[in-house]
């Protein structure tokens, strides 16, 4: 386990190179430049390209970005003047994955309940209660859930603050807004998995064994449904954790999804390449996990 | 400076269109409900946790929007209107404007402009002083101005000092030397400046931020780090930061230690960064907002309001021909142009912003000769739009051409952009019968397509840089970069350049008024087409809103409000 783990290593490692190779190219071939004022003189434009060492030939360009990267740095922000792309991501990071956990906590704890007891009362109102919650989830964006939110509970009935970061009040209504998603598709995925496995000959076998409902369902059915949700649940968790533009925009939260978008608006070289490698590492750790979890949730799984 | 990208705001997310936002908010209500339910079901205990900011409720404290990110508080190099609106309020330059966007003293205590309005000898006040303690002094604009320019600094704003100060531009492109340039401070309260040329409204900007002051000892000692954060940072204006996160806000707090704090009432001045305008709204209703722009269907709903006002920048949006093209060599079809749409529908019914229609080039409010505005002294200069006339016009003038060619309209990628050239195609294609092709750029490429002289017709969009009407007329000289256009006329150079030397105001703003007379009226080198405003929306807590129409921005000590 721990050789596959290191090799696993090695190989995020070559990725993530890979990543940022293609990404700085990428950045430099966008269109426009990052000082795009008219009235800037000749010099001036010379001297800022030279601050940034925008003036150097691409390749070197590259040699020194992936010699400071090696070291941990990310470069400055131009857009930021001169503010280091690493103090922005760790002032911002932090505030996107706070909202994004609880949505995911929001939203795994009802999904999961509302999947089981779909399956388990199969053809029941309980049954198409779920499938309806679980449908409209996955149909209402949060761009609309999200500002009828705001205009009603924060705004018309006063019982949550309508925007900003402040205090943990504030972090409810946008991690309610990205659950609603995660509940939907939980409970879809663990609804259908656990009727395919209800009708597992190793499940008639156990309730056959004398085994008590709860053991059946608990150790048998939910465990072995739980591997497909693994699949689809990660990247998910991911793409909720590292922020999520929309719901940033509409809260006014200070989040790390804004900076992404923004920064490829205002050809902002250093935090686009920042930003990607820290979206890039968390998307590589979390296939890592996914492995190491498919391990532990079914042993035949054998990692090697 | 162009305004177009100072105009642009974070791209928000857009509803569909032709729903209002209360149609769609009650909609959605009922549909999700189950979602509604299970938000307050699950957070019950914690709902009395919120009211973090906001002051709508103290007398003494405003909250407003600041929209975006603040970028960089370092006076020297920043650029965006976000940080000029904090530093407008954290600092003090020689001269403040007033409510009257008049120049008065503020750091400067008197001035002493000699005969031919080439020298400028500035008294510093007693007693004025930093936020560490440390007094204001005239090196302290010496120290600033020269770091503008030096060119390792990088200022993208140097043009505004070297534009004007004798041997400002030599040193900023390289090759002079700091010593010649003509900034001196001969002791601790005397600052000399030389001109370039005699140019009245420069006091006015030397309340502009590239002419702030800044601390040397202090500036050095941070060094790189200078600005980044409050306390990186001292002030010597009505205001200091009390708290400052680049993409949360700022927050700031009067100064005891500034010299006119009697007349400053508000106490603090909360800058929150709110871009969704629905949020906005939401926030200025619920009283955490004190302040805040709208437009579109917002200005609909809110425009009978007690709460709404209207503010116009020093600002023209306006449509050029290229004269290179033969069809705008022809004046009749360029005069057709300027009359063959309807300008009052174009700020109602498309913008819907507040911004007035332009009777003429140079925007409402820029000063005229005494105490009049420019606008008032020249009056309109513009024909109003005459669908008749102006297809008689266009009737004429393709005759002369010998066809109707097809007119490519360049326009730019922003929502605003597109609908106005859709505005204008149709309007021009309806009233003249003109064949009208829009070409959607994005905007660098559309400066750049222009400044190759590549288009035919276009509009664009310029701010005042200082108030007065030379910061627009001097753009549609023969030799101005500016003029993509090419427009030339030999009388208006010269009236212009004449202008440049005329000492006497009343005489020289005679000459800007005959040059626009010649640019609009007789040779329609440019169809002006609208003053940008701002929508607005104020809590009647606040009896005088002021923004600067240029430069500055909202100057909080301005502010007054009820007790």
């Amino acid at each position: 386990m721990l050789r596959y783990v290191a090799r696993r290593l090695v190989i995020m490692f070559v990725t993530l190179f890979v990543i940022i190779t293609v990404t700085f190219f990428i950045s430099k071939a966008l269109p426009g430049t990052p000082f795009a004022d008219d009235k800037l003189t000749p010099q001036s434009r010379e001297v800022l390209f030279a601050k940034y060492g925008l003036d150097q030939p691409l390749i070197v360009q590259y040699a020194k970005y992936m010699l400071q990267v090696a070291q941990g740095n990310l470069g400055d922000s131009f857009y930021f003047e001169s503010r280091p792309v690493t103090q922005i991501i760790l002032e911002q990071a932090p505030v996107s994955a706070f909202i994004g956990i609880q949505a995911v906590i929001m939203g795994l704890i009802p999904g999961l309940i509302f999947g089981v007891a779909a399956a388990l009362r199969h053809n029941s109102v309980i049954d198409y209660t779920a499938t309806a919650i679980a449908v409209a989830g996955i149909s209402v964006p949060s761009f609309v859930l999200a500002p009828i939110m705001q205009y009603w509970i924060g705004f018309k009935w006063g019982l949550l603050p309508i925007a900003f970061f402040d205090s943990w009040a504030h972090s409810i209504m946008p991690s309610v807004a990205l659950a609603v998603f995660v509940v939907a598709i939980v409970a879809r995925y663990v609804r259908s998995e656990m009727l395919e496995v209800l009708g597992q000959d190793y499940v008639t076998l156990a309730k056959a064994k004398g085994l008590t409902y709860v053991a059946v369902v608990g150790r048998h059915v939910l465990r072995n449904s739980l591997i497909p949700l693994v699949t689809v649940l990660l990247p998910l968790v991911v793409g909720i954790v590292t922020g999520s533009i929309v719901i940033e925009q509409i809260f006014a939260i200070p989040g790390i999804g804004t900076l992404f978008v923004q920064s490829i608006q205002v050809n902002d070289y250093a935090t686009i390449l920042g930003t990607t490698i820290f979206y890039s590492t968390f998307f590589i750790l979390a296939f890592l996990v996914q492995d190491i979890l498919y391990a532990i949730i079914d042993p035949r799984i054998r990692v090697a | 400076m162009r305004i177009e990208e100072m105009l642009k705001s974070g791209s928000g997310v857009r509803r569909a269109p032709g729903m209002s936002r209360k149609e769609f908010l009650r909609l959605g209500g009922a549909g999700v409900a189950g979602a509604a339910l299970l938000s307050t079901a699950g957070c019950g205990v914690f709902e009395s946790g919120g009211g973090g900011g906001g002051g709508g409720g103290s007398t003494k404290t405003v909250a407003f929007n600041l929209e975006d990110a603040v970028r960089d508080l370092d006076s020297a190099t920043t650029t965006d209107s976000v940080s000029t609106d904090i530093l407008l309020n954290v600092m003090s330059g020689l001269y403040r404007l007033d409510v009257n966007t008049r120049p008065v003293p503020d750091m400067a205590e008197s001035v002493d402009i000699s005969e031919d309005q080439l020298s400028y000898t500035f008294k510093i006040r007693d007693g004025v002083k930093w936020s560490n303690g440390d007094p204001v002094t005239a090196h302290d604009f010496e120290y600033a101005w020269k770091r503008v320019l030096n060119p390792d600094t990088g200022a993208q704003y140097a043009y505004i000092i070297t534009t004007f100060v004798k041997g400002a531009a030599e040193y900023n492109e390289g090759d002079g030397s700091a010593d010649d340039v003509a900034v001196k401070a001969t002791d601790d309260k005397t600052l000399e400046v030389e001109l370039l040329a005699p140019s009245p409204f420069w006091l006015g900007l030397t309340s502009f931020f590239t002419y702030l002051p800044q601390n040397q000892k202090f500036v050095e000692q941070q060094g790189e780090d200078y600005a980044l954060n409050k306390d990186a940072l001292i002030f010597n204006g009505p205001y200091v930061l009390s708290d400052f996160k680049p993409t949360q806000g700022a927050t700031m707090t009067k100064s005891d230690d500034y010299w006119n704090k009697a007349n400053v009432p508000v106490q603090k001045a909360e800058g929150k960064i709110v871009k969704e305008l629905d949020t906005a709204v939401n926030l200025y209703e619920s009283g955490e907002l004190d302040v805040q722009g709208i437009e579109g269907e917002y200005v609909e709903e809110y425009k009978d309001s007690p709460e709404y006002q209207t503010v116009t920048y020093f600002a023209t949006f306006y449509m050029v021909g290229n004269q290179k093209e033969e069809v705008f060599q022809n004046l009749n079809i360029r005069k057709a142009i300027q009359i063959g749409y309807d300008r009052d529908a174009l700020v109602n019914q498309i913008l819907k912003n507040g911004s007035p229609a332009a009777p003429g080039y140079v925007p409402f409010g820029i000063a005229g000769p005494g105490k009049e505005t420019f606008r008032e002294y020249v009056g309109a200069v513009q024909p109003e739009f005459d669908p008749e006339k102006a297809k008689s016009l266009f009737q004429k003038g393709t005759d002369e051409l010998g066809g109707n060619p097809t007119i490519e309209l360049l326009a730019y990628d922003d929502s605003t952009a597109r609908d106005i050239a859709t505005f204008l195609q149709s309007q021009f294609q309806e009233n003249l019968g003109a064949k009208i092709d829009i070409k959607v750029q994005p905007f660098d490429r559309k400066l750049e397509l222009e400044s190759q002289g590549n288009f035919q017709l276009s509009w664009q969009g310029w701010i005042a840089d200082y108030n007065d009407p030379m910061t627009f007329m001097d753009l549609f000289e023969s030799t101005s970069s500016f003029n993509t256009q090419k427009y030339s006329n030999p009388e208006y150079d010269k009236l212009i350049s004449q202008a440049r030397e005329e000492l006497d105001q009343d005489k020289r703003m005679d000459m800007l008024r005959q040059a626009e007379i010649i640019l609009v009226e007789d040779d329609a080198g440019t169809a002006p087409m609208y003053y940008q405003g701002q929508a607005l929306l104020i809590k009647p807590t606040i009896t005088r809103y002021v923004n600067q129409p240029y430069g500055g921005g909202k100057d909080i000590s301005l502010w007054r409000i009820k007790a």
